[in-house]
């Protein structure tokens, strides 16, 4: 008898609108606890709407979204959120290290200064994305991969369960990507929930165990196997796409 | 002076977060929407108090309302929604104080005085209300730093964290009304934005770091003040608001030209990569040449090397001379040394003709 896993995120019909255009339409989304799971869908399809949903960011028009069995207001402090790249002032006077610290803002005490643990904390993040060696550099004098991967490391530096990643491979090289892959797989094994609005339908298949097919509503939701077929991807992404990942 | 230096003190602070949310603008705007309420409140008291201030900040504060409504519920760009409030405010402003100008103690009330700033006006009772308050506004902005810093640099994180944009930008807001208003006494309606604005500029001109850049646009903003004030104390005829701000206005252009992150820095960091690249295509040539020899360290003809080199040529090998990359053992032979064959390294066999 196959064993229902538990859910660490759910959501159900959940309806999104701007100006009246429905960008999410009665759409469901569960990812089980500890896993890698990936939201993947075209562009327009509402996976960074989905994921903003889930962290308050938006605040949808139906639906109900439950973290770890309870709303997000009571169990904000055991997530952490990668935004997208473009949300960021980049000429902000500010280092990597400082960046990194900013993970660690629910930690701070009356006083509203980081520890010397807290420190210890962020610089051990940014080893974990070899980034420690650009710890004093300011963020503008990086290369878009080195740039995702401090925010990756802040994230980190939150010490959560789950984990919410909007797009965090663009612009990323391959190496990386693989890197940071292994990164969040590790922290998988951990117990930590990691979901991840991703595009590369090759890496999905080979480093996620969930996957969710958005386009304006769920398409298919389960284990990556059962869900990467050709027809569901043919549904999500149209034909063109089917041809290409015909050698998946 | 010790009120001057908390206001230059606030102003500097707050300033550095108006110029990184990219609101420059709004100090302008809310500093002008302070004239209606400061009309109407001498005309309720018919008296000058020190209370027509708290007129100046409740209508800073709905102008800032105001503003906060226009963008967030209309169409309406950022910059439009300032220029409206702006011009409605002060022309209503402007038509309570042609009221003012005809009652018969106009003049003593100060009011003009607030237009371009008299720091010699701010009697003994007022400057502890005004060092009070500047002391609740930097205690706030201590406290609120993590939250003030985090959601300019990233407001998506940030509200992630539980920290609400809307309520950072209200309360963001409401500091800048009360500081506005706390400073008009010094540079007055019409130019205390500068105040906001040019500190922080300048001091982004010197540093990276926003501690440092904090710093800074305190130190700025307080020698401007002081010597602003002190001139204007010893010269009663000039007003103190239009001194301070050519004060500050001097050290800004300064820091543009002359700071680390300013103009002629940047210049010269330029002009030295540039002509970097050139010793390195210099040296590159010397491995053209070489490719085809058994001997790396072959001597060439400056004018061979001048054929493919760029301009200035002379000047080139001489800064590749004194660097030990090349030697010229005689006249006009010019050749690799093992040092400049360990630098290109590198490039191996990757050039050739």
């Amino acid at each position: 008898m196959k064993v229902q896993p538990t859910y660490a995120v759910v959501v159900k019909d959940l309806t999104v609108a701007y100006d009246q255009n429905p960008v999410l339409w009665d759409a469901d989304f569960y990812a089980p606890a500890a896993s890698l799971t990936a939201i993947v869908g075209p562009n327009g399809g509402g996976k960074s709407t989905l994921l903003k949903s889930i962290l308050g960011l938006i605040h949808p028009a139906t639906g109900s979204i439950t973290i770890l069995q309870d709303s997000y207001e009571h169990k904000k402090d055991v997530i952490a959120y990668v935004p997208q790249k473009n949300s960021v002032d980049w000429n902000f006077p500010i280092t990597v290290f400082d960046v990194v610290l900013m993970g660690r803002y629910k930690y701070l005490d009356w006083m509203r200064r980081p520890k010397a643990h807290d420190k210890d904390i962020a610089y051990e993040a940014l080893k974990q994305v070899n980034m420690h060696e650009y710890a004093n550099r300011h963020i503008n004098h990086l290369s878009g991969g080195q740039q995702q991967r401090i925010f990756l490391a802040r994230a980190l530096a939150q010490e959560a369960l789950i984990y919410f990643m909007d797009e965090p491979f663009v612009g990323i090289d391959t190496t990386s990507e693989d890197t940071i892959l292994e990164l969040l797989q590790n922290l998988k094994t951990q117990g930590k929930t990691i979901i991840v609005v991703h595009h590369n339908l090759q890496r999905v298949q080979q480093y996620f165990d969930w996957t969710a097919l958005i386009n304006i509503s769920h398409v298919a939701i389960g284990p990556t196997k059962e869900v990467l077929t050709l027809q569901n991807i043919a549904t999500t992404f149209g034909q063109s796409t089917m041809l290409e990942t015909l050698h998946l | 002076m010790i009120g001057t230096c908390l206001v230059a003190t606030v102003n500097g602070m707050l300033g550095c977060f108006t110029l990184l949310r990219q609101q420059s603008l709004i100090g302008d705007t809310l500093a002008h929407a302070t004239l209606p309420g400061i009309c109407i409140f001498f005309l309720l008291l018919q008296q000058k108090s020190f209370l027509i201030l708290l007129g100046g900040v409740c209508s800073a504060l709905l102008g800032a309302c105001l503003f906060f409504v226009i963008t967030q519920y209309t169409h309406l760009k950022k910059d439009s929604a300032l220029g409206i409030i702006l011009s409605f405010f002060f022309g209503t402003g402007t038509y309570f104080l042609s009221f003012i100008q005809k009652l018969p103690h106009a003049q003593k009330a100060g009011i003009h005085k607030l237009l371009f700033g008299n720091a010699s006006t701010i009697l003994e009772h007022e400057l502890i209300v005004i060092a009070l308050l500047c002391c609740g506004i930097l205690f706030f902005i201590l406290q609120w730093w993590p939250e003030l810093y985090i959601s300019t640099f990233d407001k998506h994180f940030s509200h992630s964290l539980g920290i609400h944009p809307i309520k950072v930008d209200i309360v963001f807001l409401i500091l800048l009304a009360v500081t506005i208003t706390l400073s008009l006494h010094l540079v007055g309606i019409v130019l205390v934005s500068s105040l906001l604005v040019a500190a922080p500029l300048a001091a982004r001109q010197w540093t990276n770091n926003l501690h440092i850049l904090m710093i800074l646009s305190v130190i700025f903003s307080c020698i401007a003040s002081c010597l602003g004030t002190y001139i204007s104390s010893i010269a009663p005829h000039i007003a103190t608001g239009p001194t301070i701000v050519v004060i500050i206005s001097c050290i800004t252009f300064f820091s543009l030209i002359f700071g680390i992150q300013g103009y002629l820095h940047k210049f010269i960091n330029k002009r030295k990569m540039m002509y970097q690249i050139k010793e390195h295509t210099m040296l590159k040539n010397f491995l053209l040449f070489n490719e085809r020899d058994t001997d790396p360290l072959k001597l060439h003809d400056i004018k061979a090397l001048a054929a493919i080199g760029k301009k200035s040529t002379n000047k080139i090998l001489k800064s590749l001379l004194q660097k030990g990359y090349i030697c010229n053992p005689s006249g006009t032979m010019w050749g690799l040394t093992a040092l400049g064959l360990k630098k290109l390294q590198p490039y191996g066999k990757k050039i050739s003709l």
